[in-house]
């Protein structure tokens, strides 16, 4: 699967959050998107998967040379596309079984052997990702901690199999454990399928376990550089303040919403 | 039991009524007991606090015809994973079954009219007895004293003490008449430490108007436990009334369930009342107006004993131009000491003609108490639809999901057996109006 976005701009409200985005995302590929608070990642995130919260409004995401800006969430997510949610949102009365099985059968709709073969896998990726086989019949995400709302997200990415996969800040909140074995499901897909993500995070952290091929970093709603692995310890080494002399970045974002006011 | 048909309730007809029934003394009395209360109340207006959003003045009670015809039991097998089975069509009783060995551990499971031909044990009869006597003396309206003065039919199930049965007794009420009111009457006893449950299913045929005024009284003996599971499923162009009332005794547990999806107009209410320590109770309860349907529940959590507990969940989603009520009250008596009484109600709005109105209330008269509650009502949430999609599920099928799962809380304490028929009920309803 080939991602391809190009000079995309989305707002929500009044406020224009991304101006301009260009990037190509494949899989086989593990890119990781790094940048300050507001700057615009998670926005993206949900301009992909068609939130209608953000309105486009310009610009085009091409998926195999497809642009999907006119298909409804789920005609995205049939695709091959994964979104792994900061927040996941609780379901009370339905389980995560039922939840799972319908979203397999969704995904891989016309395998009937591969359905077959649900349950044991489930189990099998439970274990991986260390959930409680009992997980199983509770209520999606309801009453579960931070750290199992996100294991659950990557068990979700384990069972769909994805081509291209979405990591929004999966990393913010976890223990180092926890972080390991969310890591641990990424690396799993990437070895076994033919399978790409776009790792989200504020953190280096992660990407010390899910080494990334290409890193981007995002500012005031621009990617302003990318690059290689390396790229992370230059920013870990000398801050986002670095990132902004070396592009030249003014503070334009009051400029802005002050514009907007009069 | 007599077999004329009575064509109004005026007093002389109820009187007149009264005098022909063939039965034990103590059910008669019951039945004196109540009138003389009717007698002196006036037919439900909105001027009453529990009638206020649920209009029954042009129902015209007192010109409803009822009869109480009697019909021969036969005994047939009884259902594997069933404890026993009564099935009335009518105010016929049609069938029982009863496990085996059950009859001889003491069980009784009686059709009213077996209870008037004296089929109870003296020491069961006075249990039946008070526990009746009792909702005479809870009743405040006259619809629920009506129902006691008539009690057309029914059943009654006995379990003795420290009985413990897994399989659920299933007691179904089937109704094909037009234009007569029926009255109702579960009274199911639980000896001390007897666990047990029951499933009540109230249905009619798809036509025919009935005016039914159901009573349900529970009395959980000490320590015991009872499981209670109401679906009431009636045509929409017959009228429910019902009326219940649980007591729970000293570390006893009642799980009352209601499904009630039926009537043009359902006006449902049961009562809890802790009265002894450490009692437990369990109020769950789903509805789902449809049409032009008006469902109207209310609750009342009532602790009169010391150290008890008591939950009340009552889920509720509105569609089409439906409109539904719910009114919960927790009442903590000046000698409850250290309740604890928990209360929610969740309510979807499906339509955007659909109303629900929602009235939870405390009346706390003592000290060293937890309680609280909560009340929800709002659509189904953008952000939870978004979630499902993004894992393929299309809007529609969302939607779906969401609404099932939200009355699967509650239903999914239901027995297996009416699982198929909940879950369909509220599958098509969740088509409408789309």
């Amino acid at each position: 699967m080939k991602i391809e976005i190009q000079d995309l701009q989305a707002r929500i409200g009044d406020i224009e959050i991304l101006k301009g985005v260009n990037l190509t995302l494949k899989s086989g590929e593990i890119h990781a998107l790094m940048g300050p608070n507001g700057s615009g990642k998670s926005t993206l995130s949900n301009v992909i998967f068609g939130n209608e919260t953000y309105e486009v409004t310009g610009g085009k995401i091409l998926v195999d040379g497809e642009d999907i800006l006119e298909m409804e969430t789920h005609e995205r997510a049939r695709l091959g596309l994964f979104l792994a949610f900061q927040y996941p949102v609780e379901i009370p009365g339905v389980t995560v079984g039922r939840f799972l099985k319908r979203a397999a059968e969704i995904r891989f709709e016309g395998q009937k052997d591969r359905m077959k073969s649900f349950v044991k896998q489930l189990r099998a990726n439970m274990d991986y990702m260390d959930i409680n086989q009992q997980f199983i019949n509770r209520y999606l995400n309801e009453g579960f901690s931070g750290g199992e709302k996100k294991r659950m997200e990557i068990l979700q990415m384990l069972m769909l199999e994805p081509q291209f996969a979405i990591l929004d800040e999966t990393d913010s909140g976890l223990d180092i454990d926890a972080l390991k074995i969310v890591a641990q499901g990424v690396n799993k897909l990437r070895t076994e399928t033919e399978f790409g993500a776009l790792v989200i995070t504020h953190y280096q952290r992660i990407l010390d376990h899910i080494k990334p091929d290409y890193v981007h970093i995002m500012y005031q709603g621009r990617i302003v550089t990318s690059g290689g692995g390396d790229l992370v310890s230059q920013l870990e080494e000398h801050g986002y303040d670095w990132v902004k002399k070396q592009h030249g970045i003014q503070e334009e974002e009051k400029n802005e919403h002050a514009a907007s006011r009069t | 039991m007599s077999t004329a048909t009575y064509n109004d309730s005026s007093l002389e007809t109820l009187e007149q009524y009264i005098s022909k029934q063939r039965e034990p003394v103590w059910l008669t009395d019951v039945r004196i007991a109540a009138l003389k209360k009717f007698q002196t109340l006036e037919w439900p207006s909105r001027q009453d606090e529990e009638f206020r959003r649920t209009d029954v003045s042009s129902y015209g009670f007192e010109s409803w015809a009822f009869e109480s015809v009697p019909g021969p039991v036969a005994e047939v097998e009884n259902p594997v994973g069933i404890s026993g089975t009564l099935t009335l069509d009518g105010t016929r009783t049609l069938r029982r079954s009863l496990a085996a060995g059950l009859a001889d551990k003491g069980v009784i499971l009686a059709s009213f009219e077996e209870v008037a031909a004296g089929a109870l044990p003296d020491t069961v009869a006075r249990q039946v007895a008070s526990t009746l006597m009792k909702s005479v003396d809870n009743a405040d309206n006259k619809l629920s004293l009506w129902h006691y003065v008539t009690m057309t039919h029914g059943a009654v199930l006995y379990v003795p003490e420290f009985l413990e049965l897994s399989d659920p007794f299933v007691i179904t009420f089937d109704d094909g008449a037009d234009k007569v009111l029926r009255s109702p009457q579960v009274v199911v006893t639980g000896d001390r430490g007897a666990r047990f449950s029951v499933l009540h299913r109230t249905r009619s045929g798809e036509e025919g108007e009935l005016l039914l005024n159901e009573g349900i009284d529970i009395d959980v003996g000490d320590s015991g436990k009872v499981e209670y599971f109401l679906m009431q499923t009636i045509n929409l162009d017959s009228t429910a009334i019902s009326n219940g009332l649980g007591t729970v005794g000293r570390d006893a547990t009642l799980h009352m369930y209601s499904a009630v999806f039926g009537g043009l107009l359902s006006k449902y209410r049961f009562d809890a009342e802790m009265i002894g320590e450490g009692g437990d109770a369990y109020l769950g309860g789903v509805y789902f107006p449809h049409e032009d349907q008006h469902i109207d529940l209310r609750t009342e959590q009532r602790h009169l004993g010391k150290k008890a507990h008591s939950l009340t969940l009552y889920k509720g989603a509105v569609i089409c131009e439906a409109h539904s009520v719910y009114q919960g009250l927790i009442r903590v008596d000046h000698d409850a000491l250290n309740t604890d009484a928990y209360l929610t109600n969740n309510n979807l709005l499906l339509g955007t003609e659909a109303q629900a109105d929602s009235i939870p209330t405390l009346q706390i008269n003592t000290d060293e108490v937890r309680c609280s509650h909560g009340s929800t009502t709002g659509k189904l949430d953008k952000r939870h639809i978004y979630y499902l999609e993004s894992r393929g599920y299309s809007p529609e099928e969302a939607r779906h999901l969401l609404i099932q799962g939200f009355f699967e809380e509650v239903l999914t304490h239901y027995p297996e057996i009416a699982q198929d028929e909940l879950h369909q009920i509220v599958e098509a309803r969740i088509c409408e109006c789309e």
